[in-house]
């Protein structure tokens, strides 16, 4: 008996198991906290369950069929789409200027390095909060200045015309410091000899920069832009708190419209899990042709 | 040694645990959950800590407070969980969902007890609790709607400050000489995702959200119409209405006239805005319509029998002529006791808060305001606002909402 049960321990504690008793905690902490839910909302999909959770029908694919003939899916995901394709682009090269400006560890830089990851650290929430309050027409100070340059107090979060590029403009001042930390990182590894042979050979900044920090860069850059392509997919309480979907559902986002869907009344779980379950199924595959070409590129470099 | 130590000391700390254990069975404790997360909800929190103090049973009330979307997410799966709280305050226009699910409690055995006097509730806001044998609550607060103004704006574009507008051509006529956009200030308030301002212009021509069933859609009848195009005329036409708005603006100080409810007095107080309150007027010859919120004692079908009958206790030393007077003053609410009423006859603004409750009814009881509100009224505001047909819009938008109240009421 205690022959076996100190073979066992052995064999757990063996070099080559051992591994695996490190990542178990974070293991069971993805099973129970995002495999099951995942598998939950796929069977949840297929019902008409509510928030009450009192005897769910199956109902088949209709909850699927309902989301296609839903014109709101589709303003939705042309949204989200929207959103996605603004923001991941132009904070990756705002935060890749600025990484490549600041990434020397001089005083100033690191000063203003903390300045730009300020807003990462703060709540979206509250931020959302601040600026609605910063944008409102009647108590807000952005429109009393617009105002007096051109005589008009305009309404910005509730204009159609604005709501959208408001909402992209808070999640990149949000979000880029969050990127340039990253990259800032990834610079401060490639190798300073680079740099120098190619001062020598006469390349200047700009040279420099496209010729040796960005093909170097390439596998931070695929992290990061995988991580801010799915984070942007599943956009929320940005526009939950500023907009909260609105004017006209222009700033509805996928996520937004299935909150809406499953936690207001009539409360329709299933519909919003067929649906979540549905933008599971874009982002996956859009994800993963993503990675597929990145690394493709990574490859013929190295 | 060590051992022997170490058994000793499991012993003694298992038997402390026990011990306070079993001190702790002989108060009870109930646990109360509602979403008053505003000044009110302090109000309510010192109440409930009085009753704490002071009752003779050993019931302590454990209060927890979270904004009401939250409560909506929270409560149904508590209640199916069996988790659920001893007792909630819901508030009229949540109930419906909840009745469907059957997931409140009988308690029209509370009026039978000995102690309580039935009588002296308002009939009307007994009656707003109750979805055909069920007395889902017993009351704890009725709001409704009122037209509040400036006395101070008025005074300034030549208004008398005592004479609020007695019709909505009157709100037309006063809202175009209280605005100033150059000051940014404004003479009335049609907000796009609130269904109230929009809801009693519809009362005020005589129109509503459904016929008296509450089953069929209206929203595209002639009385709407003449409603949308009033509004259309005020926002767009006049431009006597801030384009957006918050809590804030209410109390900015630079809206000659308003709808809301009671709730804003203590935020009009502290910004000292010199305002007067009635109850919101309609066109010459339509009557005066008036909605009405109540809000109720509610007690989750998993409550024990013993702890319902500890909850009854509670609820009737809230509803006792001091509690509801000292609410009624503290939070702006009008009394619905009629013990209580008689303490504020000379109290203008308690008195104009409590005229609606003699003629306002729960609106869209069976389904609720808000689902057929957010899908069909909000955007057709918004629509129409934009520029959009009125009539084509309503058309569109009741086809939408009766799809809605078809679905609710399946």
């Amino acid at each position: 008996m205690i022959a076996a049960k100190s073979s066992f321990l052995k064999k757990a504690f063996d070099k080559d198991r051992v591994g695996y008793l490190f990542i178990l905690p974070s293991c069971l902490i993805i099973l129970v906290f995002s495999i099951l839910p995942l598998l939950a909302s796929f069977i949840i999909g297929l019902t008409d369950l509510d928030i009450f959770l009192a005897t769910p029908n199956f109902v088949g694919l209709s909850n699927f069929q309902r989301s296609f003939a839903d014109a709101r899916v589709w303003n939705a995901f042309a949204n989200t789409f929207s959103y996605v394709l603004l923001t991941v682009p132009i904070q990756l090269i705002i935060a890749l200027v600025l990484a490549y400006w600041l990434y020397r560890p001089t005083w100033f830089n690191k000063m203003c390095r903390s300045v730009f990851y300020a807003p990462v650290l703060c709540s979206f929430t509250a931020i959302g909060i601040m600026f609605n309050l910063l944008l409102n027409s009647t108590v807000g100070y952005i429109p009393y200045v617009i105002s007096l340059f051109t005589g008009r107090v305009d309404a910005l979060l509730s204009d159609v015309r604005y709501a959208m590029p408001i909402i992209v403009f808070i999640s990149i001042w949000k979000s880029f410091g969050k990127t340039m930390i990253i990259l800032v990182a990834g610079i401060s590894d490639i190798p300073a000899t680079l740099y120098e042979a190619s001062a020598i050979d006469g390349a200047n900044r700009t040279r420099q920069f496209f010729h040796i920090t960005l093909p170097n860069l390439l596998p931070t850059i695929n992290f990061t832009l995988l991580t801010s392509l799915i984070g942007a997919f599943q956009v929320f309480d940005v526009v939950y708190v500023t907009t909260g979907g609105g004017p006209l559902n222009s700033t509805e986002t996928m996520v937004q419209y299935i909150y809406y869907r499953g936690f207001s009344m009539p409360y329709e779980l299933g519909y919003a899990s067929s649906m979540a379950v549905e933008l599971f199924f874009v982002i996956a595959v859009l994800v993963l042709a993503f990675k597929c070409i990145l690394e493709r590129k990574i490859k013929n470099i190295y | 040694m060590k051992k022997v130590f170490a058994i000793i000391l499991t012993l003694a700390i298992m038997t402390t645990v026990f011990a306070s254990c079993a001190v702790a069975e002989e108060k009870v404790t109930l646990t109360f959950w509602n979403g008053f997360t505003s000044t009110d909800g302090d109000v309510l929190k010192e109440i409930v800590q009085r009753y704490n103090e002071t009752n003779d049973k050993g019931v302590t009330i454990e209060m927890d407070v979270m904004p009401w979307d939250t409560f909506n997410e929270k409560l149904p799966a508590a209640i199916a969980a069996n988790q659920a709280p001893d007792f909630v305050l819901c508030s009229t226009g949540y109930y419906p969902s909840y009745v469907k699910a059957g997931s409140f409690q009988d308690t029209s055995d509370y009026y039978e007890r000995p102690t309580v006097n039935k009588d002296d509730f308002d009939a009307n806001v007994v009656e707003g609790l109750r979805y055909d044998d069920l007395i889902v609550g017993i009351p704890m607060q009725l709001v409704s709607h009122y037209l509040f103004w400036d006395k101070d704006l008025f005074a300034a574009a030549g208004l008398d400050p005592e004479q609020p507008p007695t019709s909505f051509d009157e709100i037309k006529e006063f809202a175009a000489k209280l605005t100033n956009p150059s000051q940014n200030q404004y003479g009335w308030l049609i907000p796009v995702d609130s269904n109230v301002v929009a809801q009693y212009t519809m009362f005020a021509f005589g129109g509503n959200y459904t016929d008296e069933t509450g089953t069929v859609s209206m929203l595209n009848s002639p009385e709407n119409v003449a409603a949308f195009e009033w509004m259309y005329d005020v926002y767009a036409n006049m431009k006597a209405s801030p384009t957006d708005s918050d809590d804030n603006t209410y109390i900015s100080g630079q809206l000659g006239m308003f709808i809301n409810g009671p709730w804003i007095i203590n935020g009009l107080r502290d910004n000292e805005i010199n305002f007067g309150v009635t109850s919101v007027p309609a066109q010459p010859g339509q009557e005066k319509q008036a909605t009405i919120i109540p809000v109720g004692f509610s007690i989750p079908k998993t409550t024990s029998p013993e702890h319902k009958e500890l909850v009854y206790d509670f609820v009737e030393y809230w509803n006792s002529a001091e509690i509801c007077t000292e609410w009624t003053q503290r939070c702006g609410t009008p009394a619905y006791l009629k013990s209580a009423q008689e303490n504020f006859k000379d109290d203008p603004i308690t008195l104009a808060l409590s005229e609606p409750l003699s003629y306002g009814t729960v609106a869209l009881k069976k389904t609720g305001v808000s689902p057929v509100a957010r899908e069909s009224l909000y955007p057709a505001l918004e629509e129409v606002f934009a520029g959009a047909d009125i009539q084509t819009t309503l058309d569109k938008y009741n086809e939408v909402a009766q799809g809605v109240l078809d679905s609710l009421l399946k």
